[in-house]
């Protein structure tokens, strides 16, 4: 099929199929629709489409956003777990659990706005999952403290401080005793 | 033929042919100076020195290897060894195990100790104190260290103060003299006119770090040495803090005294001062009689004033420097052992402080006598006694624990700072004070006790029991607790504490003797070492014993085969790894980039 290119080269360019399609008007369409087809539907929806697409986009970061603000809730209780079985002497395992539990919520809370960069959208409220992610690693935070205490680690008692109390002078000074034999 | 510093010569023909210091068996009494501090340079010039003696050390040392050396050669490496060992240098030590022990014998003479490897650095027979005309028979007394140069005066020599007295009675004129540590040259020497019926070292020096003392003769007046005015400024700014107590064993009487003025004399003597009557403690001498009596060391150095007890509780200890121990004996019991019948002996203890006479604890001991030979440290007395009734040695703790610091349990407080725990005291606040006591018994009979001293007074603390068979054990005093139960809890068994049993437990490998006796012990003297963990123990007697004990284990310095090139080697080894797999994981990242 010859589509107007001119005379020029006809021979040579018998194979030659030309993609580019000048027929975005419906007048200088030379190829027949399939059956069941009708063109005015597209003209009609192209806004709507995309706005479509963008709603459907939007909640499902939405949706996103607020299953990673749960995901500390499922580490929580892994976590809360393991400190159990760490048990409530002061032994090598417990000491690195508890401070695992401890650094893992603190690296999170740093890093707050770089996990919530991908679901970052005009139209998506990114300030509850972010508030609920942050309440529950501070939650996670609480529970690390709070196996610090019941490894008596924490300085909570009189005693911990006050080791460290020099005796007080005295002002007055008294010798003597027998008499030198 | 025995000379009058006791000492021993064997005379044959008019030679000598060996000579023995037999005065150092009767140590009077002993105190320690420091050696002088290392100086640069001067190891290099000796060795330069002696270049012909080095050689000939080596030669003599490469025939003892090759096993080709006489006996007398193998005398003359062993004698090398043992001048040039690190134990017998004459400067000052890293860890504080290198002093000098200045000791005093009934002779008059001071002998200078090493404690590296016990050889005598100086001897002086004190001219003031040999037998003339004017000192008829020459008694010394005591030993105190008079200058101490620590921040001032550092180019001066540490110097000892000697003081006697002329003759067997009270009163008798005193003799004063004073002693370069490092050379043994008396650098001054005293005769004034009145006695020395007690010495009391002030706790403030001068301006040359020459401590203050004042000598009390037997009319009640005090002299201040130095006779510097600077001296009599720093007395008068501490006037009313200084006080006297005097034990008058005769009479059964102990009385306190403070600082009033100036003597009242005919001659004026700035140096002399009067002192007036405060309190006094009189003895009912129908039931007791002063056997004896003990205080703590003035230069003791206590670490917290805590003791934390289990379950987080803390306690305070009462610690005073002006606490007086005083054991009172039945008067039909202050004999021999077994001359009385246990219905009519008692020991009645009593323990008071010497600035207000107050009597902060007493305690009576039915069936029991003396002798009594007592420890005081700390907020602690350990003593040792005869219980009639048991036919056996028994040994008693008494803690003090202040209860008027007790409300001190809110927390917030500590943190914040706002608690006047370490604001001076002073003994007229009169606090109000808990004693806890408890009794062991103890196989052996005693003749001295002593607690071992450290630098900072963290390490746990070991008592040094000097037993009738002239060896020394050393006791933990964790055995003398009065907390100890006879079913501990098991925080009570965490803390450290030992169930109870009736009697002390002698464990053959704690003495520190080792299979040596110290024939004829008479005392024991701990000086702390520079090093926490270490005290050193010097045990007099006949003989003389020195060693280096450390109640917790040397838990401050590494063992002495720690092998320093395994450790660099890890090291080294490390950090290569540490490269290599940066390297490697770098390039691996740039791979998988390029993918």
């Amino acid at each position: 099929m010859d589509k107007g290119k001119g005379a020029m080269g006809s021979n040579a360019r018998r194979w030659a199929v030309d993609f580019s399609d000048n027929s975005t008007s419906p007048s200088s369409r030379d190829v027949p629709d399939p059956p069941g087809f009708s063109r005015a539907s597209i003209d009609q929806d192209d806004s709507t489409l995309s706005r479509q697409k963008k709603d459907a986009e939007s909640n499902w970061k939405a949706q996103k956003a607020w299953e990673v603000a749960q995901a500390p809730f499922k580490n929580l209780l892994m976590m809360g777990f393991m400190m159990w079985m760490a048990g409530s002497t002061v032994h090598l395992f417990s000491i690195g659990i508890t401070f695992s539990a401890l650094w893992q919520p603190i690296s999170a809370l740093q890093s707050v706005g770089k996990i919530f960069e991908p679901y970052k959208d005009s139209r998506v409220e990114l300030l509850g999952p972010k508030l609920l992610f942050i309440a529950l690693n501070l939650g996670g935070l609480a529970l690390g403290v709070w196996k610090l205490n019941a490894l008596g680690l924490l300085p909570t008692h009189t005693s911990d401080w006050v080791s460290s109390l020099p005796p007080a002078q005295e002002v007055e000074y008294s010798g003597g005793g027998g008499v030198l034999i | 033929m025995v000379m009058e510093d006791h000492s021993l010569l064997l005379v044959q023909q008019g030679e000598i042919v060996w000579s023995r210091e037999d005065g150092l068996a009767s140590v009077v009494d002993v105190t320690t100076s420091e050696l002088p501090v290392q100086k640069e340079g001067v190891s290099v010039a000796k060795v330069e020195q002696n270049l012909f003696e080095w050689l000939k050390g080596h030669m003599l040392k490469l025939k003892g290897t090759l096993m080709i050396a006489s006996p007398d050669d193998l005398a003359a490496i062993q004698a090398l060894r043992l001048r040039s060992s690190e134990k017998s240098k004459m400067t000052r030590d890293h860890n504080g195990f290198r002093k000098l022990l200045i000791v005093l014998t009934r002779a008059g003479k001071v002998f200078a100790l090493h404690t590296g490897d016990g050889r005598v650095v100086w001897s002086m027979l004190l001219p003031s104190l040999r037998k003339s005309e004017a000192c008829e028979n020459p008694v010394g007394l005591h030993i105190y260290q008079w200058q101490v140069p620590h921040h001032h005066a550092l180019d001066e020599n540490p110097s000892v103060l000697v003081v006697g007295r002329c003759g067997p009675s009270l009163s008798a004129p005193s003799v004063l003299s004073f002693i370069d540590a490092y050379t043994g040259m008396e650098l001054k020497s005293l005769s004034p006119a009145h006695t020395a019926a007690q010495v009391i070292p002030l706790p403030h020096t001068d301006s040359t770090e020459q401590r203050l003392h004042l000598i009390i003769d037997d009319n009640q007046h005090a002299y201040l040495y130095p006779r510097t005015p600077e001296a009599i400024d720093i007395l008068k700014h501490e006037f009313s803090n200084v006080y006297w107590y005097s034990v008058d064993a005769d009479n059964g009487v102990i009385r306190g005294h403070a600082l009033k003025s100036n003597c009242v004399q005919e001659a004026v003597d700035e140096y002399c001062f009067d002192f007036r009557d405060l309190w006094s403690v009189v003895f009912p001498s129908e039931s007791e009689k002063i056997i004896a009596t003990m205080t703590r060391k003035a230069n003791e150095v206590v670490h917290t004033q805590a003791k934390v007890m289990t379950d987080y509780d803390v306690m305070y200890k009462y610690i005073s420097k002006n606490l007086l121990f005083v054991a009172n004996a039945a008067p039909k019991a202050a004999g021999e052992i077994g001359t009385v019948i246990p219905e009519e002996a008692w020991l009645v203890i009593y323990i008071l402080d010497t600035v207000t006479g107050r009597i902060l604890h007493r305690m009576t001991h039915h069936g029991c006598q003396g002798p009594v030979h007592a420890v005081f440290s700390e907020n602690w007395v350990v003593y040792h006694y005869f219980n009639l009734r048991a036919h056996r040695y028994e040994m008693s703790v008494v803690e003090i624990y202040d209860q008027s610091r007790a409300d001190n349990k809110d927390v917030w407080r500590f943190v914040l700072g706002k608690h006047n725990l370490t604001s001076p005291i002073s003994s007229y606040s009169r606090p109000e004070v808990i004693a806890k006591s408890q009794s062991y018994f103890f196989t052996h009979s005693v003749k001295a006790i002593e607690a071992t001293s450290t630098a900072k007074g963290i390490t746990s603390k070991q008592l040094l029991i000097g037993t009738i068979g002239d060896q020394v054990l050393a006791l933990d005093k964790r055995f003398l607790d009065p907390r100890r139960t006879v079913n501990p809890s098991q925080a009570e068994k965490e803390d450290g504490i030992i169930p109870l049993t009736d009697s002390l437990p002698i464990i053959p490998q704690s003495y520190i003797t080792h299979a040596l006796k110290v024939e004829g012990l008479r005392g024991i003297v701990t000086v702390p070492a520079k090093l926490e963990s270490t005290s050193l123990v010097f045990v007099y007697g006949v003989d003389l014993f020195f060693t280096q004990i450390a109640p917790s284990r040397t838990y401050d310095s590494l063992t002495e085969d720690f092998s320093y090139a395994l450790l660099l080697l890890t090291i080294v080894a490390l950090v290569a790894a540490i490269f290599v797999t940066w390297v490697l994981s770098e390039r691996k990242d740039l791979q998988d980039k390029w993918r």
